[in-house]
Parts: C-alpha cells; structure tokens; sequence
C-alpha cells in the first residue's frame, strides 16, 4: 500500500474517521494498532509475525533491563536484544550478500564451496523498525528512558504505520510519550497535516517519479554509449529522484501522522543547501545520522580518543551507515567515499589558512554561497553516483568516463537538463525562501491567494505532472 | 485557508469548464475517435481496419475502407470498441487487425482514461477488472477517466506541454522508449501470455473474413507461438506476418518510415497493397 496510491488514501480516510469518533487513548492506540498491522500485513501478512517477534523480544528485555540492578545482567539483557534484532537483519538483508561473497571468495582460492541460498525475500522497512526498537532498549539500558508499561502501547511504537516502513526512525522518547499520553487535535492540525501531505506527495510523484524515468535510462545504458554530460545529468537526476522520494515520504508521513494528532521528527531540512559533508548530514536523513551518531560514532569513541580514532570513528561509522541501506559494493563504497568526505573535509577545516580562505568566500555574498553550494553538490552527486551505479564495474566506467574527453552535450543532455530545471527549479527557489525565512511552517502564514497560489500549483503538477508508471518508494527496499 | 481552497477548486472547475468547452480544438485524439466511430456507424463499406496509428499511416489514403485507429489503442480499446458497436460490425465482410508487440495478448496494457472517456461505460471497469484483475488504483483511474476531461486528458495536456518546453521532446522520447523496449524485449519473450479477449473480440466478429498483421517496425518483436496456436482452429482467421516486409525487400528499409514505428507515404503505399491484396479485397 503506496502511500501515492488511491488505495492508501481511501484507507487513511477509514483510520481517520473512525480515529476521531473514538473518544479514549485506550481505543484510539487499539485502533492504530490494528490499522497498523493491516498496512504491514498488506505488504506481505508472513512478515508480520517478524514484527510481532521483534516487538515481544523488546518490550520483555526492556522491562527486564529495568529491573535488573547488577551493571553485568544489565548488559546481557541489552547484548540480548541487540544479537537477537542484528540477527534478524542480517539473516533477512544480508545473508545472501555474505554468502555469496564467501563463496566466491572460497572459489577463488581453489575450494569449491557450497553455502546454501536461502532465497528469503526482505521484509519491507525492517531496517527501520529494527533500529527504532534498538534505540528503545538502548535508551532503556543507558536510564535514558523507561520501558512502555503496556504491551499494546509499546507494539503501536514500533508498528505505527505513517513511519512504519521508511521512517523518520522515531526516538521512544519521542514517540513514546505521545502513545502513551493524552493527544490533542485543532483545526491547525489539519491544516498543517494537509500541507506536509500536498509538499510530500509533490516530491514524490512530480519530482522524484520523473525523475526516475531519466536516471533508469542513464543506468540502464551502457556506459561506452553515454558522454560526459549524460552521466553528469542524469546524475544530478538521481540526486533529485533520491532526496524527492525519501524527503516526500518522510513529508507524507509527518503529514498522516499529524492528522492523527502525532508530531514525528523531521527527517530533512533542505540538505542540498549544505556546504560541507558534516552540515550535509545534519541536514539529509536527519533521524538515521542522529542515530548512528548516538548509538555507534560515541559509543566508538567520538573524537574523544584524538585525530587518528576520530577518523577511524567516521570511516567506521559511515561504512555502516552505507550497508545499512543494502546488501551490496556500492553502499560500502559509497559508504567508504562519505566517512572519506568527512575527513577530508575535517582535515581541510584544521588548516586556518585554507579554512580562512574557504570562508572568506562564503562570505563574500549571496552569489558566492551559492556557488559554494553548488559545488559541494557536485561532492554529493558523486556519492550518488556510486549509491545509484548498477555495479562495481559500472561505477569504474563512468568514473573514467567523467574523467576523459568525452563531454559531447547531447539531445538526451539537453532534454534531461531541462526537464530536471523545469521540475526541480522552482522546489529549489521555494526551499530558499523557507530557509531565509528559518521557519519551515511559513507558507501557513501567507495570504490566502498565495496559499491558493501554493496547492495550485501543486495541484496542477499532482494532475499532469504524473509519470505512466507508479513508482515504488526507493527506501522501501532498505 | 478556506478562501485558498476555493480558489483552487474555482482553478479546476475553470480547467474542466475549459476543456469541455474546447475539447474538439484542444485535442485531435478526441475528435478523431468521435469521427471514427461516427464513420463507423454510417458506414457502406464492405472491409474495416482495426488498429491503431501504426495502421492509421499505412492506410491513410486507401479508399474504400473504414479505419477504426484510435491512436495508443490496443486489445482492450479495441474489445471496448467492437463491444459498444456490435451492430456496425455485422455489415463489415473484411476485418483487417493490425497489431504489433505484444498488443493482441490479455496481458497488453489498458489505457484505462482512453476506454472510460471515450469508448465505453463506467460499467465497463467491472468487465475490464474481471479480465485483467484491475487494481483498485486502476479502476478509480477509470472511473476518474470517465467523469473529469481534466483526468481524461492530463496525459495529452503533459505531453503538449513537455512537447513546447522539451528539446526534442518527441524524437529523445522516442528513442528512450525504445531502448527501454529493447531491455524488456527479453523478459517480454520470457512471458507466458494468454489471448481470452481476443478470443472474444474474434467471436463478436465470425460472420466475418479476418486478417490479423503483425506490422513491420524498424526494430524487431516476435510474434507469440502461443498466438498462432490461439488463431489455428479459427477457420475464418488468417494471419500475416509482415514483421520484416521492407527487411526482406529493400536494402534501406529505413526509408519507408517516419520514425521508428511509423511508415511514410511510400512505405504505406507498398504496405497497403500488399495486405488488401493477401486479405482479398483488391
């Protein structure tokens, strides 16, 4: 159940109309609660038991955890759960990859192994939801938070479905305490539900969709038969595709989620605005950067144990951050390419005459910043590239490709390029104007005809603007 | 926020107003299926041809015959079609079905705003669901189709659009397309498909002689043998394969066409005779 789909939409109309007629918490989270396994079970019903599963280990090991006064049965308590929830990704996501790495490797060197494929299909969002329960006990066990009372409470936490199966990856002590406690709902609700619902569906469907039809042609050439231009484009592309897919459904989450009378995080704040790889990811997938910042660069060390270990931390951390967006080459690399970003960027900052003269010319005026801005972009789409490219091989072609004489503008380039301004031009102008105005709720304060003027817009695109075919939400998959 | 809420249904009520008022200007897809079926109707021809642009060009200047060529059309618009005007088709004694790809098997696709606005009925989604298991997304763009021209004509509007801003909106397009097909030729190959709606279509028209053509592209497609075996019990059905008609008669076979699928006047010339000859109308 897509959440562009009609079919998502007539079911959000069922679960909020009879959310708002129930008058108790009690009720509304019984409700929710069924409404979420249903949309889950839609995707697939065997996994819900998976859910089911994850969701029984987490609440009984946290209250154990709680109990537990003795620092060692605490932390067997906690090395449960984090086993138990790493196993169930990793037999789900990764196996495959790793044993098909170990065959080949074993093959390689004269065995002939024969490590069986289990050929199971990956549950959709368990990379979310195992990382949200993570965080739970975690928090638990560090006494950052205690456990959910209620068994149902807690089950709502993990399987509420606007963020089920691409996020924003909630904080308990976010989410948790709006289960739990009284919510209130106004006509402001609404309004700002239908906003954050309109700007998502309008990233996803106009932005991202479009966007997908440009980059799949791209990837799916063979690179002897692309230019320069090409792959430069329809990176940039993909760049538009990824962020107006992930953004957008993080959007239509906090919009649904809202109408429910819940405030989810926000999960990005204009990330191609950024200038250095640091601010980049403060900015883009906000609540998974948090996460692994809190629960794996700290823990690693942070940059507590000097410059040799906070580098360490980052590579570490960031390679992690890229397997766990799939099982494959291109996300360690990728992965590899944004710990190495980082660093560099770190080591750049630690020359005063560099970082002088960097930011001399940020500030030198607006045109300057935002040459500054695109430059760094083009650090990012690199990255993209990589995330994107098909396979390893591919990713060493169009490199080599980028770095020949081969930069022919092409009808393709031209077409792409514009389709690309076209669509993502005035998103971008608009984005500007919500970061000058630092206040991301700003257009609900306009005047009504610029408001009209607004969902116009977005309506008008939502209607023509749609692509032949529906697209699945890229971090599904993750 | 309730003056900007009418502002923008007051915007669509405009473009829907809009459009009905101007609908035979704005767009040529919907006036020539309307003269199409309109000639279909008051017809004294004895041979009709369904299909779609493909046929359109290569029967553009014969005389004599009734095309029934909605462009994009295929088995579904056609199954819409021959249902909605059963009667017209009783005077026809040639029925010439031109195809290509995989456009005759059930598992073509519905251009489900193209049957709901023009060819059929809102009843029809119900039909049409039995027969390809429609999804619920899919029947309430039907249904959507059948009600708004702004839904019915988004697709052409788009185009239209992308067609003014684009460069070289249609000919990148077109070669996107076809790279595409190209990447799914092989798993289109792989696939299993079935022929129920057309068997149907056919049995709605056995008072007639049919002549089923695969049409001559630029880039090749193979005929389903699972077609063929479909077509054989069927005593008053042949079938012309003209996959490869300018292929196997002319060393640049690309001269006869406009595009990548298209003929040009010459091509459509040769192609004409040589399927009114093989069908047995001249």
């Amino acid at each position: 159940m897509l959440f562009n789909t009609f079919l998502f939409f007539a079911f959000l109309a069922v679960v909020v109309a009879v959310y708002h007629q129930l008058r108790s918490v009690r009720l509304q989270n019984s409700w929710l609660l069924l409404c979420s396994y249903v949309f889950y079970g839609a995707w697939d019903w065997r996994f819900l038991g998976l859910i089911l599963l994850s969701t029984v280990i987490d609440y009984f090991i946290s209250h154990g955890i709680h109990r537990a006064e003795a620092p060692t049965q605490r932390k067997r308590l906690v090395t449960l759960s984090i086993v138990t929830n790493l196993t169930l990704l990793g037999v789900f996501k990764y196996y495959g990859f790793f044993v098909t790495e170990l065959n080949d490797l074993l093959s390689l060197i004269g065995l002939a192994p024969n490590i069986p494929l289990l050929n199971i299909v990956l549950p959709v969002g368990i990379s979310f939801y195992t990382f949200q329960t993570l965080s739970y006990t975690i928090d638990i066990y560090r006494r950052q938070n205690e456990p959910c009372e209620n068994f149902f409470d807690f089950a709502l936490y993990v399987s509420f479905f606007p963020q089920l199966v691409a996020g924003p990856i909630e904080r308990s002590t976010n989410l948790l305490p709006q289960i739990v406690g009284q919510r209130t709902s106004g006509a402001g609700d609404f309004r700002e539900g239908l906003y954050y619902i309109a700007s998502g569906l309008f990233k996803k469907v106009v932005i991202a969709d479009n966007m997908a039809v440009l980059v799949n042609h791209v990837f799916a050439t063979p690179v002897s038969e692309l230019s320069a231009v090409e792959i430069i484009v329809g990176t940039y592309a993909f760049a538009f595709q990824i962020y107006g897919d992930f953004a957008g459904y993080s959007l239509i989450a906090k919009g649904v989620a809202r109408w429910l009378g819940f405030d989810l995080m926000w999960n990005f704040n204009h990330p191609y605005f950024s200038l250095t790889p640091s601010e980049f990811w403060n900015r883009w997938h906000i609540s998974l950067s948090s996460w692994l910042r809190d629960y794996l660069y700290i823990p690693l060390g942070g940059n507590r144990g000097g410059t040799v270990m906070t580098y360490r931390n980052l590579m570490a951390t960031m390679v992690i951050g890229g397997l766990w967006h799939g099982a494959g080459w291109p996300f360690v690399l990728w992965g590899l390419y944004q710990g190495l970003l980082l660093v560099v960027f770190r080591v750049g900052e630690g020359v005063d005459a560099l970082a002088r003269q960097c930011r001399r010319f940020v500030d030198a005026g607006p045109v300057f910043r935002w040459l500054a801005v695109f430059g760094f972009f083009q650090f990012v789409c690199y990255g993209w590239m990589l995330f994107r490219a098909e396979s390893f091989d591919q990713i060493v072609q169009m490199t080599s490709v980028l770095f020949s004489s081969r930069y022919e503008v092409t009808d393709f380039a031209i077409f792409a390029l514009q389709q690309i301004l076209l669509l993502t031009l005035p998103l971008l102008l608009f984005e500007a104007w919500i970061e000058r105005r630092q206040d991301r709720l700003a257009l609900l304060k306009v005047s009504a005809p610029k408001l009209a003027a607004f969902y116009g817009y977005v309506v008008i695109n939502l209607l023509l603007w749609v692509p032949p075919a529906k697209q699945v939400f890229i971090y599904f998959q993750f | 926020m309730r003056l900007a809420a009418a502002l923008c249904l007051l915007l669509l009520c405009a473009g829907e107003l809009g459009l009905r008022l101007f609908e035979d200007r704005f767009s040529t897809n919907a006036a020539q299926i309307a003269a199409q079926l309109d000639a279909l109707e008051r017809s004294s021809d004895d041979t009709v041809v369904i299909g779609n642009s493909l046929s359109a060009h290569a029967f553009e200047h014969s005389e004599g015959l009734t095309l029934v060529t909605p462009d994009s059309s295929g088995l579904y618009e056609w199954y819409a079609i021959t249902k909605h005007h059963d009667a017209a088709f009783d005077r026809f004694e040639t029925v010439i079905i031109t195809y290509a790809w995989n456009q005759l098997s059930d598992q073509h696709t519905i251009l489900l705003d193209t049957i709901g606005g023009y060819l059929g009925t809102a009843g029809d989604v119900m039909d049409l669901g039995e027969r390809k298991g429609l999804s619920f997304d899919a029947r309430v763009d039907y249904l959507l189709g059948s009600v708004s021209k702004l839904w019915l004509y988004k697709t052409r509007i788009r185009r239209k659009l992308e067609s003014v801003l684009l460069h070289r909106y249609e000919s990148v397009t077109q070669s996107m397309n076809a790279a595409a097909n190209e990447r799914t030729q092989a798993d289109q190959d792989a696939r299993k498909r079935s022929y129920r709606t057309m068997a149907d279509v056919l049995a709605r028209l056995d008072h007639a002689r049919i002549t089923i053509v695969a049409m001559p592209l630029q880039t090749e497609y193979p005929v389903d043998p699972d077609l063929l075996t479909a077509l054989q019990p069927l005593a008053n059905v042949q079938f012309l394969d003209l996959r490869n008609y300018f292929r196997d008669r002319y060393a640049d076979p690309e001269q006869f066409y406009i595009d990548h699928i298209h003929v040009n006047t010459e091509g459509a010339a040769l192609l004409s005779t040589e399927i009114l000859t093989r069908a047995g109308v001249q």
